[in-house]
């Protein structure tokens, strides 16, 4: 029984009787981006929602800012509601100036002195995952068909003062192997090859915990800043990010719309309909770094 | 005026002391030896009308052989009944034995009445002067090569008979050379007639294998083990072993009892009568084990060859047992045969075994088992190559018995070492998109096994004392490369059982009991807490980007318990009262429990009894709930009260209808902290404490089993099973539906006898779907590309569509003389009903759709057994 959801998942990787997340239809926010994904607390931060909106689509966002969550557990909540700040912005991008808002929310009241899994917070070790949310609301047309979206979106940024910071992961964009150039056109109901190509550094080497080594050292001490520490830069490992790549498009289906490290390459089934068709792919280092490529072809027809 | 009368003997049914109700240990019975033969006298009247009949007495001997009570079981009327009973009252025996000791048992005695001019082992007419020769015979049962006692063995021609001793041999001394017409022909067994030649002056050896005419019912010598729980029901092994959509696996008939729901795509695990899962308990010959089903629980761990029984326990049970507030089912392990080499192979489409059994050293005997699936060596090869998982090591597993039992007079002495391993392996090509983190290797691995042996010991015919210690060992280890979770833990497991039965007095009798366990192990888990009752099985949770909590710690705990129990016979046996009390200490937690428990019985008519009982049942927290990292260790023990009340009604010898209706109420049951408003003191609150005893639980119902016991061609059940099981989960709260809350369960079952060859069963079921809480309005957590979903109804305020499902099978037997070969198909989901199992939602949880059950499954086995 412990492992229904895991079965779950690996049944709905057989067979999907729904249309394919990687179909994009309407308003959908694919990725949000934040610049920088790993910031100290002096420093702003911009983040950018990237977003399919359809043509005549009428957007309404609303972004803000939560220092303390417990994340999905609480369904992302912040611990109290005088803690989430709004963030002034209404497009596709916002600023967070963590000076100012951790100036103020230590006013009003403190950013929680735990973290949360109740050991003292250490913005040199594990920092402090804040949250920036965004609250969209889409109206538009398919089809001469109304439709409307309420989407809600986290994304996470981490407020450390550790050397190095993460860094987002750099994206050449989407190349097509086997053909020259760049495919500006295809026939409709044929497949094309599609490429991410990530920067040569895009896997960044990073220090990760051990997570066992770290329960050991602290065990008996966990409340004692000075063996936390100790214990925290004692099981410390070099590792190198996984970038996760996810493939979106207006239509058409991938051969594996989502894949791992060298695993670069899909192929996307196009439509019978002739028309343009966007295609994105977004990359993530699974520490908060993300780029997105795009790159719209025009099918015709066969 | 003369009369014939044939006389045979069946034992029957073999009970302890007068006290014939009271449970015990099976025992080793030697049958009475009849060595007082009376003829009865033939009615008058029906010896004019020529008239023949046979009349089946069931008597009871006393410890010294006396006959103390006889009364008809299959009468013939016109006067035969009267002349056997006078008859039988008269009959001596030699006492039988129960483990060397003279016991008091009942037997059926047979008495045939016939017209013809015929006698009873009436001498040989021999002419002095002709030469003579001897016979001398073996019978056994074709097939099985069981030893045949008490077989009636005839020389027509010579009008002689006799029967085979306890080894199945007999003998005819003093016949007339020549050819000599020996016929074989007993209840139950197939006429045989062999020509034989005796020579002058020597004795011809002969051996006979006769075929049985029905199913076969030697393997139990306890029959009904006798109750005293509200509700506990036993299952022979002959009785259950062919039942459909178990292949053949005796243990998995536990789920078609009343008070057990439905585990989703058939998984392992018992739910009893609305507890959660970990609240009841397996257990082998009374000790603890881990598991009872092998991965998705397609087969038990223990082969049935090797069962004597399985006593199930759905609620209200004796003192014996504890730390479970469920049910309880415990397998009983059978003394191997003794009558020489016995054993199978067996094969079907999931695994292949062996079992060997036969006599040891003196008193000894001996029993080896072993069994490997092999789903891990057919299913990477018909996976297609864009399954997009890549078993390293597909779903396999293996288990294995040993058991040596060893019988002198009153000790029986038994060591078995028994284990289970299960493992999977598999690389996940690419990433789950709804759950990136779960990709690359997947690796789940349990073990376990026990080293358990017992002394049992009948000091005298009041007291008996059984000793058990089990030694083992659990390990599990479950992970995903990359560190999304990770769990591993070893333990080693010590339990030490002193049970002690003394009979104060004809009427009452005292148990008293030590049951400890020790556990000393390590664990490391690296994982996001895990989903609990309530929880929606973890629908919707996602690994990625959730917290993991690290614990790497090793643990010792001990655990003492000791239990007291009176059985107290009131108004001449017909009232049972049975007191009880069970006290245990949970030392990790540091906390006591005292259990009173009461269960009473009256038979009310012959044929009619009454039960009912309270008690008090206490549960530990799960491990997790309790540990300083994952949950609160400040935990007290769960506790549950159970009330039943029911009866249990006799039609004839062969069908019983048991109905009980229970209540349960459950209170300190653990539930998670949830912030009571939002503010930040709150939030903190609930992840500190984590979990508190602070639920509630509710669970009323009504079980109806209406069961025809095993007979010459049929065997069957009806079970239902009416429930209602909620869920408080905090103060404040309404009651919600517990997850496996499941209103009706329904299964009619049957198999049928067409010859002896041949042997047709179906089973139907019905159970109303499970709760679900439906999941939707999403946050996509961006950082990681996942949609994480918000419940948007109330707890299980949805139900599944119910679930039915028809499956039937087939088994031809082919006898040889040493030997039989046994074929079965089987075809689970025979309608092939998509049965919805649990829901499937999209990746933004706009839209769901139901995963279903296994379609129809066809599956053959074949068996060699000799």
């Amino acid at each position: 029984m412990r492992w229904l959801p895991l079965l779950v998942l690996l049944t709905a990787c057989g067979d999907p009787p729904f249309e394919p997340r990687s179909k994009v239809l309407g308003y959908r926010v694919l990725a949000i981006r934040a610049d920088l994904p790993e910031a100290r607390p002096d420093q702003r931060v911009n983040v950018r929602a990237f977003e399919h909106v359809p043509d005549d689509a009428t957007v309404e966002r609303a972004w803000s800012f939560c220092a303390y969550s417990f994340g999905g557990f609480y369904d992302y909540d912040c611990v109290d509601a005088a803690l989430e700040i709004p963030l002034e912005g209404s497009e596709g991008e916002v600023v967070v100036d963590l000076p100012q808002i951790l100036g103020r929310l230590a006013m009003g009241a403190p950013v929680a002195g735990i973290d949360r899994m109740g050991g003292a917070l250490d913005l040199n070790q594990k920092g402090l995952e804040a949250y920036v949310r965004l609250k969209s609301r889409a109206a538009w047309t398919d089809d001469g068909e109304a439709r409307a979206a309420e989407l809600e979106t986290v994304f996470r940024i981490l407020i450390r003062t550790r050397e190095p910071a993460n860094t987002n992961p750099g994206l050449q964009g989407i190349r097509f192997p086997h053909l020259s150039g760049v495919v500006e056109s295809a026939p409709a109901t044929t497949t094309i090859e599609l490429e991410v190509v990530p920067e040569e550094d895009a896997r960044e080497t990073f220090d990760a915990l051990d997570n066992r080594c770290f329960a050991n050292a602290l065990e008996g001490a966990s409340d004692d800043p000075v063996t936390r520490t100790a214990a925290y830069e004692g099981c410390l490992e070099p590792a190198q990010e996984d970038l996760i790549y996810q493939w979106f498009s207006t239509d058409g289906e991938f051969s594996n719309p989502i894949a791992v490290n060298d695993d670069t390459q899909t192929v996307l089934s196009l439509p019978e309909t002739p028309g343009p068709l966007v295609i994105w792919v977004v990359m993530r280092d699974g520490r908060g770094g993300v780029a997105i490529a795009e790159h719209t072809l025009m099918v015709t027809e066969r | 005026m003369s009369s014939s009368s044939r006389i045979s003997a069946f034992l029957l049914l073999a009970v302890t002391a007068s006290a014939q109700d009271v449970e015990a240990p099976a025992p080793t019975i030697t049958p009475p030896k009849l060595v007082e033969q009376v003829e009865p006298v033939y009615p008058p009247e029906a010896f004019e009308a020529r008239r023949s009949a046979e009349v089946v007495v069931r008597i009871t001997i006393d410890a010294s052989g006396r006959v103390t009570d006889a009364e008809i079981d299959q009468a013939a009327g016109y006067g035969f009944d009267e002349s056997a009973l006078a008859a039988a009252r008269e009959l001596v025996f030699e006492p039988a034995l129960a483990d060397g000791v003279p016991a008091p048992v009942q037997i059926l005695f047979r008495f045939g009445f016939a017209p013809e001019e015929e006698s009873v082992e009436v001498p040989v007419e021999v002419d002095e002067e002709k030469p003579t020769g001897s016979l001398a015979g073996l019978v056994l049962e074709r097939g099985t090569r069981r030893p045949l006692a008490g077989f009636t063995v005839r020389l027509p021609a010579l009008g002689a008979e006799t029967f085979t001793d306890d080894e199945g041999r007999f003998g005819f001394e003093g016949l007339p050379a020549g050819e000599v017409v020996i016929e074989l022909d007993d209840e139950g067994y197939y006429t045989l007639e062999d020509a034989e030649a005796v020579t002058p002056g020597e004795i011809t050896e002969l051996k006979y294998y006769v075929e049985r005419k029905g199913a076969d019912t030697g393997i139990t010598v306890v029959g009904r083990r006798v109750r005293k729980e509200v509700a506990h029901r036993t299952l022979t092994m002959e009785e259950i072993r062919s039942i459909p959509g178990t292949s053949g696996d005796a243990i998995k008939v536990v789920q078609n009892l009343p008070g057990v729901a439905r585990i989703p795509f058939g998984g392992g695990g018992l739910i009893v009568r609305g507890s959660n899962p970990g609240d009841s308990g397996a257990l082998i010959d009374r000790h603890w084990v881990p598991l009872v089903f092998h991965f998705g629980g397609l087969r038990s761990i223990f082969p049935s060859e090797l069962l004597e029984s399985i006593e199930f326990y759905p609620g209200n049970f004796g003192a014996e047992f504890g730390r479970f507030s469920g049910g309880v089912v415990d397998v009983r392990v059978r003394r191997p045969k003794d009558d020489g080499i016995h054993g199978h192979v067996q094969a079907d489409i999931f695994d292949a075994g062996f079992f060997l059994e036969g006599p040891g050293h003196r008193n000894g005997t001996f029993a080896i088992a072993a069994r490997r699936s092999y789903i891990d060596l057919i299913l990477p090869a018909v996976l297609p190559d864009d399954a997009g998982i890549d078993f390293s090591t597909a779903p396999r597993w293996q288990d294995h018995q040993a058991v040596y039992d060893w019988k002198d007079g009153p000790h029986n002495v038994r060591t078995m070492f028994f284990g289970s391993q299960d493992s999977v392996r598999f690389l996940l090509e690419d990433p789950l998109e709804a759950d990136p983190a779960i990709r690359g290797e997947f690796r789940n691995q349990t073990d376990f096994w026990r080293l358990l042996s017992s002394w049992d010991w009948r000091a005298s015919e009041t007291v008996r004392n059984s000793v058990g210690v089990s030694l083992g060992k659990n390990s599990l280890f479950v992970g995903v490369a990359g560190g999304a979770f990770s769990f591993e833990n070893e333990v080693y497991i010590l339990q030490a059982r002193e049970d002690v039965e003394i009979d104060l007095s004809d009427t009452l009798r005292l148990r008293v009991g030590i049951d400890t366990e020790a556990f000393l192990g390590r664990v490391f888990v690296d994982a996001p807490d895990p989903p609990k009752e309530g929880d929606n099985g973890g629908v919707g949770r996602k690994l990625t980007g959730a917290e993991n909590i690290t614990i790497d710690r090793d643990f010792r705990v001990v655990d003492p318990g000791l239990w007291v129990e009176l059985q107290s016979k009131w108004f001449g046996g017909d009232l049972l009262v049975v007191p009880g009390l069970r006290v245990d200490y949970e030392s990790h937690i540091a906390d006591w429990a005292i259990d009173p428990r009461l269960a009473t019985r009256y038979k009310l008519f012959e044929a009619t009894t009454l039960k009912g009982g309270v008690g008090l049942f206490m549960q530990r927290p799960s491990p997790d709930e309790t540990d300083v990292d994952f949950g609160n260790p400040e935990l007290d023990l769960e506790q549950t009260v159970h009330y039943s009340a029911g009866f249990e009604q006799r039609f004839g010898d062969l069908a019983e209808l048991d109905v009980v209706g229970f209540y349960k109420q459950g209170f300190d049951q653990v539930t998670r902290v949830v912030p009571r408003d939002d503010s930040q003191a709150e939030q903190e609150r609930a992840a500190e404490l984590k979990y508190l005893n602070q639920g509630k639980s509710r669970i009323f119902g009504l079980e109806v089993l209406l069961r025809h016991d095993q007979s010459e061609r049929f065997f069957g059940w009806i079970s239902y099973t009416l429930m209602r099981s909620e869920r408080k989960d905090r103060p404040g709260e309404d009651f919600r539906l517990f997850d496996f809350d499941q209103t009706h369960i329904f299964t009619i079952l049957g198999q049928l006898r067409l010859t002896s060859d041949w042997q047709i069963g179906g089973r139907w079921r019905y159970v109303s779907g499970n709760p679900y809480t439906p999941l939707g309005d999403p946050v996509l957590d961006a950082t990681f590309g996942v949609y994480e979903p918000r419940e948007v109804a109330a707890k299980n305020s949805e139900r599944l569509p119910a679930f039915h499902q028809l499956d039937l099978r087939a088994e031809r037997r082919w006898t040889f003389d040493t030997w039989r070969l046994t074929s079965y198909l089987e075809l689970q989901n025979a309608y092939n009903r998509q049965n919805p199992e649990t829901l499937q939602y999209n990746y933004d949880y706009s839209d769901h759709t139901f995963v279903t059950g296994l379609t129809v499954i066809p599956s053959f086995g074949i068996r060699g057994e000799f």
